[in-house]
C-alpha cells in the first residue's frame, strides 16, 4: 500500500492509471497539471509520482526539475509516462531527475508490476 | 779594240817590184853583137809570147792571131780565126766599149791602152791597141787576176779603212824613212783636232809639234830600233802628245810592222794607241803616295811585304818593310828578290800559298791567323794579303801584312770566357736581346732572337732593325730608336714580324749606351702576345659587360615598372620606350616605339629606318608590337647592325609585356569573376541559408509531427489497451466467456493497431534519421526475460515452446536495451508466425567478442530467391499459405536498421521446410 501522486492531463490515462493502482491496493493522489503536481507532491510527500512528460504548460521535464528542486521531495522516486514523442526524449527524461519510464501506451497487465519495482 | 799584246809576225808583204827595178838600173848595159832577127823567128816569138796578139786589117779581118790570144779568145788555134772577121765571129761584142776603142783607135790613129772587162766571158783584159793605116795591132792580156786581186786589195785597203775608222784608238802608219804618217784613221784626225789636209801639208813637222820635248829622244830611238828590225813583232811605246788646242795626253802604242823596203828591213809601221793620261796621272800620284807609303811603310809596326807573281804559282819578295826585318831578325838583301818559299817555314807554306792563291783566284782580300813559334814565345798574328792587277786585269803582285795579335788573343780569351758567359747569360733570357749601333748594324744578340724571328744569325748580322717591323709600326720604331739615341732610353710596343710573316705583340726597351764615344742601343723585347690577349678579352668582356649590364639594367627597370604599374597603359608603354635606346649600344642613334592595343607610344625622335629590329607580343585580347630604329644607315654587316644580345633583350621585353598585359587582363577578369562569385555565392548562401532553415523547418515539423503523431496515436490506444486489459483482468467486474472471447479479439487488434503505429513512428524515425540509440548498461538476460514474456502469450496460443540458451558468460551489455527488446521481440514474434509446429529457441553466446542472439525456428523457412528481399521494408514474402501474415511488412527493416545503429549486424540463414535462423551481434 503506497501513496502514489500521478500528475496526467488525459482524464482516460489518468482513469485508467488510477484504477489499476488503486485496485493494486495503492492510494492515489491526482494532479491534472505541472504546478498542481508540485504542490501536491511536496504537501503529501508520496512514495512515487508518476509524472506524464506530454502535459500542457509546464512540460514534464520542467515539473521533474523543479520537483527535484525541493529537498523535500527529491527523494521520490519519479516514473516519466512518455508517448516517446520526440528525439532525445529518454535522455531527457533521466536528466531532468526521473528515476525511470514507461511506455505509452501502457501495457495493462504489466504496468502494476513495473511501477512497484520503485515502492 | 785594243791590239792584243802577243807577239805575232805579219803574214803578208807589202807588194812592190820597183825595189828589184831599181837595183837593176844600177848595172851598167852591155853591147852585143847580134844578128837581127828573121820575119820567121820573129813571128815564131811573137806566136809564143805571153800575152796575146792579133793583128787586125783595116776590113777589121784576123791577119795574125797568136797562140795565147786564140786561147784567149777561145779558139783551139789561130787558124781558126785567121781570115775571119771579128764581129762575125764575136757579134756579141758589137756596141762594147772595146769595138768602140778599137774603132777609135784606127780612126784617130792613136794608140790606146784601156782595161775592159768583157762581160759575156766575165773577164777583164788589158788592151794595147797600136794602129797604123792599114792594120790594127793588138795587144791583149788577160788581167783578170790582176784585177781581181786589186779589187781584193781595195777591198780589204776599203776594210782595213772600215776598221780603222772605227777603231776608238787612233791609228796611223808611220813611215821611218819619210818621218811621217801616211795614213791616220779618222780618230786619231779628230783626236788631235787636225784635218786630214793639215797632216798633209805638215809633212813630218807635224810629228815635232806632236810630241813631247822630253819624250823626242825615246820616240826617235825607237824609231831607230824599228828600222834595224827585220822582225815583225809588236812593240809598245808610251809618250805624250799634244793635240791641236794644245792639251797633253798620255798615248800608249802597240806599233807593228807594216811595210818592209826591197832589202827586207821595216819602212813603215802600223800603230794603235790609246789614250792612257787617267792612268798616267794615277801613276803619278801612285808613285808620289808611294813615296809617302814607303814612309809610312817603315814607319808602322806591323809586318808589310810585297810580293810578285811568279810562273809555276811561285812568289818573290819585291819589298818587306822594316818590321818584317825585325820580326824576322833577316837583312834586306836575304829577302828581297828571293822566293817567298824561301823565306816562309816549309809547315806554314801550304796554308799561306793556298791562301795567296785564293786571293788571286777570287779577287777577295784573304786574311787568316796565324800562330808562330818564334824564339821569343808563341805570337798570334793576323795575315791579310791583297791582290793587286795591272789594269789588265791580272794580278801581278800580292801585298801582305802581318798584324800581331798575341796580346789581344789573350784579351780575346778573357773576352771570350767573359763573352760566353754573357751570351749564356744572354741566351737564357726570356725575351729577345739585341745590341746594335747608330747604323742599325746588329753586334750582339741572342739565340731567342733566331728563334723567334726565323732568321739565322748570318741574316741578323745583315739586318737592319727596322726589318722586323712592317708598316705604320716601321714609322713609330724608328721614331722610338731616335728617342733611345737622343734621350738615353725608350721602350715601345709593336709586332714583331717573323721571317714567315707572323705578327707577334712584343714589349721593346731600348737604352743608349756609348762605348769609346760612339752610342749603341742595348735593349730588349718580351712578347706580351698573352698580355695582350688577355687585355684584348678583357676590353672585350668589359665591353660585352657594359652592354649586358646595360640590358639587364633596362630589363630589370621594365619590371619594376609592371610591377608598380597601377593601370595607366600609355604612361607604361611610354616610360618603357624611353628605357630602351639606354640599354641599346648606340643610345644616341636607337629610337623606340611600342604599340598596345590602341595605345602607341614612341621616343620624340623616332623615325622608320632599314635597320629596325621589332618584337610582337600578344594577349588573349590585344596584339602589341615594340620596334627599334637605329637613327643612321649602319653599313651592312653580316648580321646586321644589332647584337644578338639586343635581339634577345627585344623579344625579352615584348615577353615580359605580353605576360605582364595578358595578367593584367586575366587579373581583371579574375577580378568581375570573383565579384559575380562572390555575389552568387552570397547569393546562393542566403539561398542555403534560407534552404537550411527551410530544412530546420522542415525537420522541425516532421519532428513536431512525428512527436505530435506518436504522441496523438498513442493516447487512445493506451485507453483501449488499458481499459480492455483491466477489464478482462476482471477488475472492474466478473465477465462472462463471450464478453471475455471478444474484449480478447478486441483487445489483439488494439495490440495490432499499436505494433502497426509503432512500426510506422519508427520507420519515419529512421527515415527522417531521428532514431536515436541510448546506450546504457542492462542486464541482457532480463532484456530477454521481458522480450519473452511479451510473446509467450502468443507462442502459447499456438502451442509452440520458447526455450531459451543463453551463455554463461552474457550479463551486462552497454547498449539501448529498448531497442534490443524490440528486435528480439519482433524476431521471435516472426519465428512463431512462421512455425506451426515445433520449437522456437533463442540462444544468446558470447562469439569473437560480439554478443550474438539468435532465434531459430522450425518454420517453413526463406526461399533463396527471397533472401535478398527479406529486409527491404514493405515487403512480405508470400509463402503460398492462404492466410497472407500480419504485418506492416516493416519489421525486419527496422530491426536492420535498429541492430547497425546498435553497432551490430543481422543475418538470416534458413532452408526452405526446415526453418530458419535469425542472428543479430550487438558489439560488447
Amino acid at each position: 500500500m503506497a501513496k502514489i501522486l500521478i500528475i496526467e492531463d488525459n482524464e482516460q490515462n489518468l482513469y485508467l492509471e488510477t484504477f489499476i493502482l488503486q485496485k493494486n491496493g495503492h492510494e492515489i493522489i491526482q494532479a491534472r497539471n505541472g504546478e498542481t503536481g508540485i504542490a501536491l507532491a511536496s504537501e503529501t510527500l508520496p512514495d512515487l509520482i508518476l509524472l506524464d512528460i506530454q502535459l500542457p504548460g509546464m512540460d514534464g521535464y520542467t515539473v521533474a526539475e523543479e520537483l527535484r528542486k525541493n529537498s523535500k521531495i527529491s527523494d521520490i522516486p519519479i516514473i516519466a509516462v512518455t508517448s516517446y514523442a520526440m528525439t532525445g526524449d529518454r535522455e531527457r527524461i533521466l536528466e531532468s531527475g526521473c528515476t525511470s519510464y514507461i511506455e505509452k501506451p501502457i501495457n495493462p497487465d504489466t504496468f502494476h508490476m513495473e511501477i512497484a519495482q520503485f515502492l | 779594240m785594243r791590239a792584243q799584246p802577243k807577239a805575232r809576225r805579219p803574214n803578208s808583204r807589202g807588194k812592190s817590184n820597183s825595189g828589184k827595178q831599181n837595183a837593176s838600173a844600177t848595172k851598167t848595159a852591155r853591147v852585143k853583137r847580134v844578128r837581127p832577127l828573121a820575119a820567121k823567128q820573129f813571128v815564131h816569138i811573137l806566136e809564143h809570147i805571153n800575152d796575146g796578139l792579133v793583128v787586125l786589117d783595116k776590113d777589121w779581118y784576123y791577119v795574125f792571131v797568136n797562140e795565147k790570144a786564140a786561147k784567149m779568145l777561145q779558139r783551139d788555134k789561130p787558124s781558126d780565126l785567121i781570115g775571119k772577121h771579128i764581129w762575125t765571129e764575136y757579134p756579141e761584142g758589137v756596141g762594147h766599149p772595146f769595138q768602140l776603142a778599137y774603132e777609135k783607135a784606127m780612126k784617130e790613129q792613136k794608140s790606146i791602152v784601156f782595161e775592159d772587162h768583157y762581160e759575156p766571158w766575165d773577164l777583164w783584159f788589158e788592151n794595147r791597141v797600136y794602129p797604123s793605116p792599114d792594120s790594127l795591132l793588138i795587144l791583149f792580156t788577160d788581167i783578170t787576176e790582176r784585177k781581181r786581186m786589186e779589187q781584193l786589195l781595195k777591198e780589204r785597203q776599203h776594210l782595213l779603212q772600215k776598221i780603222l775608222d772605227t777603231e776608238p784608238g787612233t791609228v796611223y802608219i808611220y813611215d821611218l824613212e819619210e818621218r811621217r804618217n801616211v795614213y791616220v784613221n779618222r780618230h786619231w784626225l779628230s783626236e788631235f783636232g787636225y784635218t786630214a789636209e793639215e797632216t798633209q801639208a805638215m809633212g813630218d813637222e807635224l810629228l815635232l809639234r806632236i810630241f813631247h820635248p822630253d819624250d823626242l829622244e825615246m820616240i826617235s830611238t825607237h824609231h831607230e830600233n824599228w828600222k834595224q828590225t827585220d822582225e815583225g813583232d809588236i812593240r809598245e811605246i808610251e809618250y805624250r802628245v799634244r793635240t791641236k788646242t794644245g792639251e797633253w795626253r798620255w798615248l800608249h802604242s802597240h806599233e807593228t810592222a807594216f811595210l818592209y823596203d826591197e832589202l827586207g828591213k821595216v819602212r813603215q809601221i802600223l800603230g794603235i794607241s790609246y789614250e792612257v793620261t787617267p792612268r798616267r796621272a794615277a801613276q803619278e800620284a801612285l808613285r808620289q803616295s808611294e813615296q809617302q807609303l814607303g814612309l809610312i811603310y817603315d814607319a808602322v809596326s806591323d809586318i808589310i811585304f810585297l810580293l810578285s807573281i811568279e810562273p809555276d804559282d811561285r812568289y818573290r819578295f819585291v819589298s818587306v818593310n822594316k818590321a818584317f826585318l825585325q820580326a824576322t831578325g833577316l837583312k834586306s838583301d836575304q829577302v828581297v828578290g828571293r822566293f817567298a818559299d824561301e823565306i816562309i817555314p816549309p809547315s806554314s807554306q801550304p796554308l799561306v800559298f793556298g791562301n795567296y792563291k785564293k786571293s788571286i783566284q777570287e779577287k777577295v782580300p784573304v786574311i787568316w791567323e796565324e800562330v808562330s813559334e818564334y824564339p821569343a814565345g808563341r805570337k798570334t798574328a793576323i795575315v791579310t794579303i791583297n791582290a793587286v792587277y795591272n789594269e789588265a786585269g791580272i794580278c801581278t803582285h800580292l801585298v801582305g801584312a802581318v798584324h800581331d795579335i798575341t796580346e789581344r788573343k789573350q784579351m780575346e780569351e778573357i773576352v771570350l770566357k767573359e763573352r760566353d758567359f754573357s751570351d749564356a747569360m744572354l741566351n737564357s733570357l726570356p725575351g729577345v736581346f739585341y745590341f746594335y749601333d747608330q747604323t742599325g748594324k746588329f753586334l750582339r744578340w741572342n739565340r731567342n732572337l733566331e728563334i723567334v724571328s726565323g732568321y739565322s744569325g748570318e741574316e741578323i748580322a745583315r739586318m737592319n732593325p727596322l726589318d722586323f717591323f712592317v708598316g705604320a709600326e716601321k714609322e713609330y720604331i724608328a721614331q722610338r730608336i731616335q728617342q733611345v739615341f737622343e734621350n738615353g732610353e725608350s721602350d715601345a710596343e709593336a709586332n714583331f714580324v717573323s721571317k714567315k710573316g707572323e705578327r707577334i705583340p712584343y714589349y721593346y726597351t731600348g737604352s743608349r749606351i756609348d762605348i769609346e764615344g760612339f752610342p749603341y742601343l742595348i735593349g730588349m723585347g718580351i712578347d706580351i702576345s698573352q698580355r695582350k690577349r688577355a687585355e684584348e678579352e678583357k676590353v672585350q668582356l668589359l665591353g660585352d659587360l657594359k652592354e649586358r649590364v646595360k640590358e639587364l639594367t633596362a630589363l630589370h627597370a621594365t619590371m619594376e615598372l609592371l610591377q608598380h604599374d597601377r593601370g595607366g597603359t600609355a604612361e607604361l608603354l611610354q616610360a618603357i620606350a624611353d628605357l630602351i635606346p639606354i640599354a641599346w649600344q648606340y643610345p644616341a642613334i636607337t629610337a623606340a616605339r611600342l604599340v598596345f592595343a590602341r595605345n602607341e607610344t614612341q621616343t620624340s625622335n623616332f623615325i622608320r629606318t632599314s635597320w629596325m629590329l621589332s618584337a610582337h607580343f600578344s594577349t588573349s585580347r590585344d596584339d602589341g608590337l615594340i620596334e627599334v630604329a637605329y637613327l643612321r644607315e649602319a653599313p651592312p654587316e653580316a648580321e646586321g647592325p644589332f647584337l644578338a644580345e639586343e635581339r634577345r633583350l627585344i623579344d625579352s621585353l615584348a615577353d615580359m609585356l605580353g605576360l605582364h598585359f595578358e595578367r593584367k587582363q586575366a587579373e581583371e577578369e579574375l577580378r568581375k569573376l570573383n565579384l559575380e562569385l562572390e555575389q552568387r555565392i552570397a547569393a546562393r548562401t542566403e539561398e542555403l541559408a534560407a534552404a537550411m532553415v527551410r530544412a530546420q523547418e522542415s525537420d522541425r515539423l516532421k519532428s513536431a509531427f512525428l512527436a505530435s503523431m506518436s504522441h496523438e496515436l498513442r493516447t487512445p490506444l493506451n485507453s483501449i489497451i488499458g481499459f480492455t486489459g483491466v477489464i478482462l483482468q476482471g477488475l472492474a467486474g466478473p465477465l462472462n466467456e463471450e464478453q471475455t472471447k471478444q474484449l480478447n479479439m478486441t483487445r489483439d487488434s488494439a495490440r495490432h493497431l499499436l505494433a502497426l503505429i509503432n512500426d510506422v513512428l519508427d520507420i519515419s524515425k529512421i527515415e527522417a534519421g531521428q532514431l536515436v540509440i541510448l546506450k546504457r548498461p542492462f542486464d541482457m538476460r532480463q532484456a530477454i526475460e521481458s522480450a519473452l514474456r511479451i510473446v509467450q502469450p502468443l507462442a502459447q496460443k499456438k502451442n509452440l515452446p520458447l526455450a531459451t540458451s543463453i551463455g554463461t558468460g552474457v550479463s551486462t551489455v552497454d547498449n539501448d536495451r529498448r531497442r534490443v527488446e524490440q528486435v528480439l521481440i519482433n524476431l521471435v514474434n516472426n519465428a512463431i508466425k512462421f512455425t506451426e509446429r515445433g520449437e522456437v529457441s533463442i540462444e544468446c553466446q558470447i562469439r569473437n567478442g560480439w554478443l550474438e542472439t539468435s532465434v531459430h525456428d522450425h518454420g517453413i523457412g526463406i526461399k533463396a530467391e527471397d533472401m535478398g528481399r527479406l529486409f527491404k521494408p514493405f515487403q512480405q514474402i508470400e509463402t503460398g499459405l492462404a492466410r497472407s501474415h500480419e504485418g506492416t511488412g516493416l519489421g525486419l527493416s527496422i530491426c536492420k536498421h535498429l541492430v547497425k545503429a546498435m553497432g551490430g549486424e543481422i543475418t538470416v540463414e534458413s532452408q526452405w521446410g526446415v526453418g530458419s535462423s535469425f542472428k543479430f551481434t550487438l558489439p560488447l
